[in-house]
């Protein structure tokens, strides 16, 4: 039994440049706890914004990544644990680029037989937030939303999901090769906010399909789009920052036709609920991996992650990184 | 009776110029409405606003002026208009810039005989906003709320009315006289945007009172000001755009602090809320309008509220105007 392991951590946040391996000494378990080890990981936009500073992920010093896929080889003692060992599993959890993890058991989930540990690398943060929107949407009197940033890895998915679900999606991106994109999986409404017009027609089409929620993934006057082509009482869940700015939203918008701005953030959804309903929805997302798995662009190992993270927060699209976490 | 009367008019949205006093034919009255011989009106935001087209109120040509007081002197039918002919009212109508307006019944309510025309006609737009944003504050845990534009004439009605309530405010204001005013009539909390260390000073006592609303007039970076301030899962209420800027809150306060923006309009209460409701916030009022009647900077007539307007613009604080519904 191993008593040390590798781990990419940074000491301070602020800069990917900290990231370094270590050399980390499993502790003993107490009870609820469970030793994992990690096979898989993958790099996500909390990932940096993490290490960056901007995302309450823990304070430094630290061990990157929030999920991934393993085998549990450890219980810490309690019924709860131990129905997990010797369990494949995936994994929300803070410290997931590295050889193993101590963990307890709330955001452990097993795995289906059907599902490779690659795959399971990439099963939460992404797919389980796409659950969280779809309750969002079916809460809504249509089944109908819109989003932007819809080229994302997340905005696949949910078109993808909402699609098998009979949901309507509006989806808007910003470049035509997003556009083909999109068509190709199966989006029907696509809009380019860099064409002309584009406003008005997404405008007219929410209406036709009685959109009033709309996803937000960009901040800045993007969030002030969506508000304005939405319906009247609509609301805007903001869940991303990918401008860096804070969300926009005009008096109009805000006063005159009574919209409203939310987060969503898929930890306190997660923690609202009971194990055994974290698991369902887990389960649900297990069930639909066919259209909520990921398509990884390249392979790395910890040491190469730093590199990886690089390019991936210069171009986020088609650019998933799959984290081989044996070294 | 003659059969026309004088209302202040415009042709066009787009600037205050366009004021102008034009003679109007009596309308037919429908049933639920009311014809009101308006006594006095005011100028709110809403008035310019309109006037300038940033304001939903209706298409010109069109007459500017929301609430007023005065009589009602006819009735379209239904049991509600019957029950305010001749008497004394205070109102939300389009078109209160004139000798007379049609309003809804559901719009008008009967004026005690304790107050005056004058102080009857700003009774609504500010008094029953804050009205609207005391039911919000009574629904958080505590009951202490941050306010932006804390010198403003809704704000110094919301301060006073906590007061006697026993909520507890806490204000931004822009100016040194401001904090003086405020403090004047007993304002606790009162903090001046333009000194440093402002905000952690704010945000101290906001989570000492364990503050989770605030209500913005401004917009910008002031919205995202009040969402710093107030404690976790909070609500920022977004009710007007002194700024002229689109409300900014940022992913941290949204999605990290569970904090929401909404906004809040008197006409919207209005439109979803029956009769009866409507009639308890006007007499609840009315019954405190010690502290939420409006002090006049002046007076004027129809003739010259295009020039009052003007100065109104420049600086709307302790410079409310009564508009006396007259042709002189």
């Amino acid at each position: 039994m191993v008593s040390t392991f590798s781990a990419l951590r940074i000491n301070t946040k602020g800069s990917i440049d900290e990231l370094h391996i270590e050399e980390r000494t499993i502790p003993e378990l107490t009870e609820g706890q469970l030793l994992i080890k990690m096979e898989y990981s993958t790099i996500n936009p909390s990932d940096y914004l993490n290490l960056l500073g901007h995302y309450p992920g823990g304070n430094a010093p630290l061990t990157g990544g929030f999920e991934g896929s393993g085998v549990v080889i450890k219980s810490g003692g309690g019924a709860e644990a131990d129905t997990f060992l010797n369990k494949r599993v995936t994994l929300l959890s803070a410290g997931t680029w590295a050889e193993y993890i101590v963990t307890d058991t709330n955001l452990v989930f097993p795995l289906l037989d059907s599902i490779p540990l690659e795959s399971a690398a990439s099963l939460n943060i992404n797919p389980l937030t796409v659950a969280l929107f779809i309750e969002k949407v079916k809460g809504q009197k249509t089944h109908s939303f819109i989003q932007n940033a819809a080229a994302s890895a997340l905005g696949k998915q949910f078109i993808r999901w909402a699609n098998r679900l009979g949901l309507v999606s509006i989806n808007l991106v910003r470049r035509q090769e997003q556009v083909d994109l999109l068509k190709a999986i199966g989006a029907e409404h696509v809009i380019n906010t860099s064409e002309d017009g584009w406003k008005e027609k997404t405008k007219e089409l929410c209406k036709s399909f009685g959109v009033t929620c709309g996803f937000d993934a960009i901040g800045g006057t993007s969030t002030s789009d969506i508000a304005d082509v939405i319906g009247n009482g609509g609301v805007v869940y903001n869940y991303g920052l990918l401008s860096g700015k804070s969300c926009e939203i005009g008096p109009n918008a805000m006063i005159f036709e009574g919209k409203r701005l939310e987060g969503l953030w898929l930890i306190p959804w997660m923690f609202s609920k009971t194990y055994q309903e974290r698991y369902q929805v887990s389960l649900a997302v297990q069930q639909n991996i066919d259209i909520l798995g990921t398509e990884y662009n390249q392979t790395v190992t910890l040491p190469n992650v730093k590199a990886a993270l690089a390019l991936y927060m210069q171009n986020s699209t088609n650019n998933k990184v799959l984290i081989r976490t044996t070294l | 009776m003659s059969t026309t009367f004088s209302a202040l008019r415009i042709n066009h949205k787009g600037s205050i110029e366009e004021l102008h006093i034009e003679q109007l034919p009596f309308p037919e009255l429908q049933e639920g409405f009311v014809l009101i011989k308006v006594e006095c009106s005011t100028i709110n935001p809403s008035d310019y606003l309109n006037i300038l087209g940033h304001y939903p109120g209706g298409d010109a040509p069109l007459t500017p002026g929301f609430e007023g007081s005065g009589t009602v002197t006819k009735s379209g039918g239904g049991s509600l208009a019957d029950s305010l002919l001749n008497k004394r009212v205070t109102f939300i109508a389009s078109g209160t810039w004139a000798e007379y307006t049609v309003a809804s019944a559901t719009s008008v309510f009967p004026l005690l005989d304790s107050i005056t025309f004058e102080q009857g006609a700003s009774l609504n737009i500010n008094p029953l906003t804050v009205a609207l944003f005391i039911e919000k504050v009574k629904l958080r845990p505590s009951k202490a709320f941050v306010q932006n534009a804390g010198a403003s004439a809704l704000a110094k009605q919301f301060i006073r009315w906590s007061q006697r309530l026993g909520i507890t405010s806490i204000n931004l204001v822009r100016r040194q006289e401001q904090v003086d005013l405020l403090k004047s009539f007993g304002a606790e909390y009162v903090f001046n945007t333009s000194e440093d260390g402002w905000k952690n000073k704010a945000k101290e006592i906001a989570t000492q009172f364990g503050v989770t609303v605030g209500f913005d007039a401004i917009g910008g970076k002031d919205t995202q000001d009040l969402a710093d301030i107030i404690g976790y899962k909070g609500v920022v209420y977004n009710y007007g755009l002194l700024s002229g800027k689109s409300c900014e809150m940022g992913p941290a306060s949204l999605q990290f602090q569970d904090k929401r923006l909404k906004g809040l309009w008197l006409s919207a209460w209005f439109k979803v809320t029956d009769y009866e409701k409507k009639l308890e916030a006007s007499m609840s009022v009315q019954q405190n309008i010690d502290v939420l009647g409006t002090e006049y900077g002046h007076t004027v007539s129809l003739g010259n509220v295009k020039t009052a307007l003007a100065s109104y613009l420049q600086n709307a604080t302790n410079n409310k105007v009564l508009i006396r519904t007259i042709v002189e």
